[in-house]
């Protein structure tokens, strides 16, 4: 445990490990680690929050494996003497010979360099040349979602992301050097000729400094020229700025926020302005820093807390910042894809992102309002959805009737739609969705015997209604420790089905009705999201694990040491303190000294 | 203007190709491995790989004759892939009607098991190349690389048998392998991959991801060619010049770049620069394709679409073409690419994962296609199907798709002349599905379920090696891995090890 970063308040503490390189290296161990993913989150390789709940009450028994015949298996032509490790259950993985290049090492607690994600990518490439066209969705393998895309320990480096990210480079910088439209955005001067030399050093100077976020050495200038020699040689100038942004999209400088720091203090390392630029908007728009922000860094004024503060508050301003924090919000609460038609999904997100949208941006307000909103911005066609009233004018805000159980963001068909199961609502993973998700607790995984991919058969449900065998299930011995953990919470938002309609009995029987009275352990007894929600906010300090989960993804990890959930559980303290103002507590954040800092690489 | 650096790969192409076999070692020179002498003297390039379909082979309880098809259920053999008799005289059971014609091409190697603890479910309790007993994740490591798995993670514990083999033939070709993957999205609302798209491991159990563009995939193969035609041949010229001084300003850098990164940092950015030095090496290696056979295929055009996640939750919903990406067009493309691959010896070795495991892919387009439209995701079709069909045929339905793209890759090798035969007959291709179809791995006491790695089944292709194919072979007591490893040891590699399992399946050899 690291000591208190002494004089400068809880704030101080955010990024007390560092946003980026070797904060931690080599000083972690397993136990110091948290994940905040729900069940079948593991090790590495997993993380999902793929509905395997493994404690889906329809599933067998878990110890009913046990007690079989001796353990014989089939592999009695196996050779003992191969190279196996012994059976502690220590990965293997460990025990192989070192191999013959470098290889990806890195674990959860490490804390790396992140690589731009796709959504990075494409907010960049828009932004900076205004290629409006997705390349890296089309070009690159999805990323892996942990819930975030951002996780740098989750990401390879193959042949197949570098030939890819060729083509990209090609492709994106040939149609920014062909489209003289597109390019009097960002060329900063008119050549005169193919080899006009001032011209091209003028360009390389701006393009490195505005794709690697920093100016780069004169030195290192120089050598793009070599590129005016295939301008020459077409008698075309732009070929020589193709071939440059070719380059700088390839590089790994631009593809990897890497950050250096200078003038050791204390074992902390003060970031330069074009670092500290990096990170705000990369943090507050998903994006490259703009010309503008550069400049302001290159001004220093992002070196100090007012330039920081100022910086922030025009970057939120943007449009940018609001689709980046409804992308977080997505991630984070299960949404970022519904299994919905198309046209029901749009008028979902419409109605969550003009909700965060209105609680954080247009009428700034106690953050948690988010899950305690009286009204709801609906089009006709989710009003009739839900039995709402309609609004005026096609689309707008209405109330919630008395009586509807409905309040807040939990509300929507787009969160309801999340973490559903052979295709209706689980109760199982709906309830381990509030403990991981928005109280940020572990669950225990479900035991290996339990098959979770089972739904009940029509043999084992005859006669009996769903929230019947749910309750009946957890009577059973070796199943009730862990589901009176999270489905009595699912039981109280079942009258809300996958597509978050009310709903009186079960979808397949008039006959089960549903009287769904959850309970939240150790808060009380609720019936609907909105009196879910009035015990998170109230009781259970959900502010506490939004601030942890921003914090997860600001540092782009897939799991927060210790010495990070202490610094959350500080950040949490001043988010309770300002009244749950979110916007006034980022720019708390931003404008911390700690904020401009890392930790020295104790290599 | 550029700097040349004398690449290894132009120190081969300077010794009379890339084309250059590897020394035969000693150990190759056993019962199985004379054949393979036999064809390195030729100079036949002996090839290696694996088609991968992310689903069971029977459906979930159902019994091997039994399946409900329009809301009827009924009894009905032939549908369940393995056939009831062996040797070569079996009759060809729904999934593997496309292989019709290559009948006496590929083996069928039945009932093999990966080993579990029937006991307990702990970790501490799996045997040496066993499975830890929750499926999907726990059947990963042992069924691609040999080694026990002690966790329902979807990792591997060390080297897969196609990188095993990619890495001694390193040098041999252009390229070490090609990785591969015809399913490029996961498609299940809420959640991700997690691991499920990785089928390669290189030694160290580093993950390597697969190239799921065949429009990227094909300008990596074979844009660095010189074209054939000679007035296009100036223009590729000054591309490759640029590409290659491109990639020199990058690398120029590599050092000024380190400086001052943490350690973790360094050596993460260091590999990508070593990767693209490996992309230099590939376009400096890139002079004429050879002769023959080998030729420049047609470009892919663009990709299809990315299909949006399934509209539905795993079954009977889904019905509209959410959650599927065109993957039969993707997996004929692809398969394109690694035929001319092949056949051009740009490289040995390859894997085509045409679905992830425990693939949430969209059925309903590819099944009405076959004439039997099935509302569900792939994975809900071994388990539970749509409402009205469900068990041996349905689940057969899509492992006939699946093993038609292997059918279209081994036909097209097949057609293919190589020396006195084919392409092929210089190949051991792998088909593999993810699951056999027997005891529940997770309870150890279910019956004929997807869950288990009881009763797998691999079809074997090609006589690289001395392979022998043309037979349903029973493969009682042997683990997939021994099957794999007498693929690869067909194609040259030395040893007879991959993880925590040795020996082969000699029956395949004849």
């Amino acid at each position: 445990m690291m000591a208190p970063y002494r004089g400068l308040g809880r704030l101080a503490w955010f990024f007390l490990v560092g946003l980026g390189s070797g904060a931690c290296s080599g000083s972690l161990t397993a136990p110091e680690e948290q994940r905040l993913d729900g069940p079948g989150a593991g090790d590495d390789d997993d993380g999902s929050e793929l509905p395997t709940d493994g404690a889906d009450p329809t599933a067998d028994a878990p110890d009913r494996g046990r007690g079989g015949a001796a353990d014989a298996g089939p592999g009695d032509r196996l050779d003992p003497g191969a190279d196996s490790p012994d059976a502690t259950g220590a990965d293997p993985a460990d025990e192989v010979d070192p191999p013959s290049r470098p290889t990806q090492t890195s674990t959860p607690s490490d804390s790396v360099a992140p690589r731009l994600t796709q959504a990075e990518l494409n907010n960049t490439l828009r932004d900076l040349l205004g290629d409006d066209t997705s390349p890296a969705s089309q070009y690159l393998a999805e990323d892996e979602f942990a819930p975030y895309d951002n996780d740098a320990t989750r990401q390879t480096v193959s042949a197949a992301l570098i030939d890819s990210m060729q083509v990209l480079a090609e492709n994106v910088a040939a149609r920014a050097a062909r489209d003289p439209r597109a390019r009097s955005s960002w060329m900063p001067c008119e050549p005169q000729g193919a080899s006009d030399v001032a011209c091209f050093d003028q360009a390389v100077m701006d393009l490195t400094r505005l794709f690697f976020r920093r100016p780069i050495p004169d030195e290192q200038l120089v050598s793009y020229r070599t590129l005016l020699d295939f301008a020459e040689e077409q008698d075309d100038f732009y070929v020589s700025i193709e071939l440059l942004l070719a380059s700088l999209l390839q590089d790994p400088e631009f593809l990897y926020r890497l950050e250096r720091g200078a003038n050791a203090n204390d074992g902390m390392l003060q970031l330069d302005g074009y670092e500290v630029a990096t990170r705000l908007s990369f943090l507050l728009l998903g994006s490259a820093p703009s010309r503008t922000l550069l400049d302001e860094a290159e001004a220093g004024a992002l070196v100090t807390t007012e330039g920081r503060r100022n910086a922030a508050q025009q970057l939120l301003a943007t449009n940018a910042a609001r689709r980046q924090l409804n992308r977080f919000h997505a991630m984070w609460l299960g949404y970022r894809a519904i299994p919905h038609d198309a046209e029901l999904n749009a008028a979902f997100q419409l109605e969550t992102q003009t909700l965060i949208e209105q609680v954080v941006f247009d009428e700034p307000q106690n953050y948690l309002n988010l899950f305690t909103s009286p009204t709801t911005y609906v089009s006709e066609l989710l009003a009739e959805h839900y039995g709402l009233p309609e609004p005026s004018g096609g689309v707008g805000w209405v109330s919630y009737p008395s009586g509807s159980g409905r309040a807040g963001i939990l509300s929507h068909g787009s969160v309801l739609s999340a973490f559903s199961k052979f295709s209706d609502t689980s109760p199982t993973q709906r309830g381990i969705f509030v403990r991981t998700r928005l109280l940020c607790q572990e669950v225990p995984p479900p035991p290996p015997t339990v098959d979770v991919d089972q739904p009940p058969s029509a043999e084992e449900s005859a006669g009996s209604c769903k929230l019947d065998r749910y309750r009946a299930h957890r009577e059973q011995s070796g199943c009730a420790e862990c589901h009176s953990l999270f489905d009595p919470i699912g039981e109280g938002l079942e009258n809300y089905d996958m597509a978050g309609r009310y709903r009186e009995h079960d979808d397949d029987d008039e006959s089960c009705v549903i009287d769904a009275v959850g309970a939240l352990p150790g808060y009380g007894e609720f019936r609907g999201p909105a009196e879910l929600a009035a015990l998170l906010t109230e009781e259970a300090a959900i502010g506490d694990c939004f601030v942890r989960q921003y914090l997860q993804y600001s540092l782009a990890k897939g799991a927060l040491t210790s010495a990070e959930r202490q610094a959350a559980d500080d950040l949490s303290t001043a988010f309770t303190e300002n009244g749950y103002m979110f916007d006034q507590w980022l720019l708390e954040l931003v404008s911390a000294e700690r904020f401009a800092q890392k930790q020295e690489d104790d290599q | 203007m550029n700097r040349r650096r004398l690449h290894r790969r132009t120190l081969l192409r300077g010794i009379g190709g890339v084309a250059v076999g590897l020394p035969l070692l000693e150990c190759m020179l056993d019962a199985n491995g004379s054949k393979l002498a036999e064809a390195q003297e030729l100079g036949l390039p002996q090839r290696y790989g694996i088609v991968f379909a992310g689903q069971a082979i029977g459906g979930d309880g159902w019994a091997k004759n039994m399946q409900r098809i329009d809301g009827e259920s009924y009894e009905e053999g032939g549908h369940y892939i393995v056939p009831s008799e062996l040797g070569t005289d079996y009759s060809l059971t729904t999934p593997l009607q496309p292989l019709e014609g290559l009948r006496s091409e590929f083996s069928i190697l039945s009932n093999m098991s990966i080993p579990f603890s029937r006991n307990s479910a702990e970790a501490s309790e799996v045997p040496p190349g066993g499975a830890y007993r929750d499926f999907h994740g726990g059947g990963k490591s042992p069924l691609l690389c040999g080694v026990r798995s002690t966790s329902p993670d979807f990792r591997c514990g060390g080297v897969t048998s196609d990188q095993a083999l990619a890495e001694q033939l390193r040098g041999s070709t252009l390229i070490d392998s090609l990785v591969y993957r015809v399913q490029p999205s996961w498609y299940l609302a809420g959640s991700s991959y997690a691991g499920r798209q990785y089928i390669s491991y290189a030694t160290g159990a580093e993950r390597i991801e697969a190239q799921v563009s065949p429009l990227v995939a094909y300008q990596a193969l074979f844009d660095n060619f010189t074209p054939d035609q000679a007035d296009a041949r100036d223009a590729h010229d000054f591309r490759q010049r640029a590409r290659l001084s491109v990639l020199d300003l990058i690398s120029e850098r590599r050092e000024r770049v380190l400086v001052g990164l943490s350690q973790l940092d360094r050596q993460r950015v260091e590999r990508h620069y070593d990767e693209l030095r490996e992309l230099e090496m590939r376009i400096d290696g890139a002079t004429e394709l050879n002769s023959g056979a080998c030729s420049r295929p047609d470009a892919p055009g663009d990709d299809p679409p990315v299909g949006g996640d399934n509209a539905g939750s795993g079954s009977d919903s889904i019905a509209t073409n959410t959650g599927y990406s065109d993957e039969s067009l993707r997996a004929r493309l692809l398969a394109d690419l690694i035929h001319m691959a092949l056949v051009c010896d740009l490289t040995r070795v390859f894997t085509l994962q045409l679905t992830v495991f425990q693939s949430h892919m969209n059925v309903f387009q590819l099944t009405s296609e076959m004439g039997l439209p099935i509302r569900a995701d792939l994975h809900e079709v071994g388990h539970n199907g749509d409402v009205d069909n469900k068990g041996q045929l349905a689940v057969s339905t899509c492992l006939k798709w699946h093993i038609n793209h292997y059918a279209y890759l081994l036909n097209k090798l097949a057609d293919t002349p190589e020396g006195d035969g084919s392409v092929l007959d210089n190949s051991a291709i792998v088909f593999m599905p993810e699951a056999g179809h027997g005891l529940q791995l997770n309870d150890a006491t279910s019956e004929n379920q997807t869950h288990s790695v009881e009763q797998m089944v691999l079809l074997l292709a090609g006589r690289a090696g001395g392979l022998l194919p043309g037979r349903h072979i029973d493969a009682t007591g042997y683990h997939p891995v021994q099957a794999l490893l007498s693929g690869i040891r067909a194609a040259g590699f030395a040893g007879d090890t991959l993880g925590e399992v040795s020996g082969f399946v000699p029956d395949v050899f004849g």
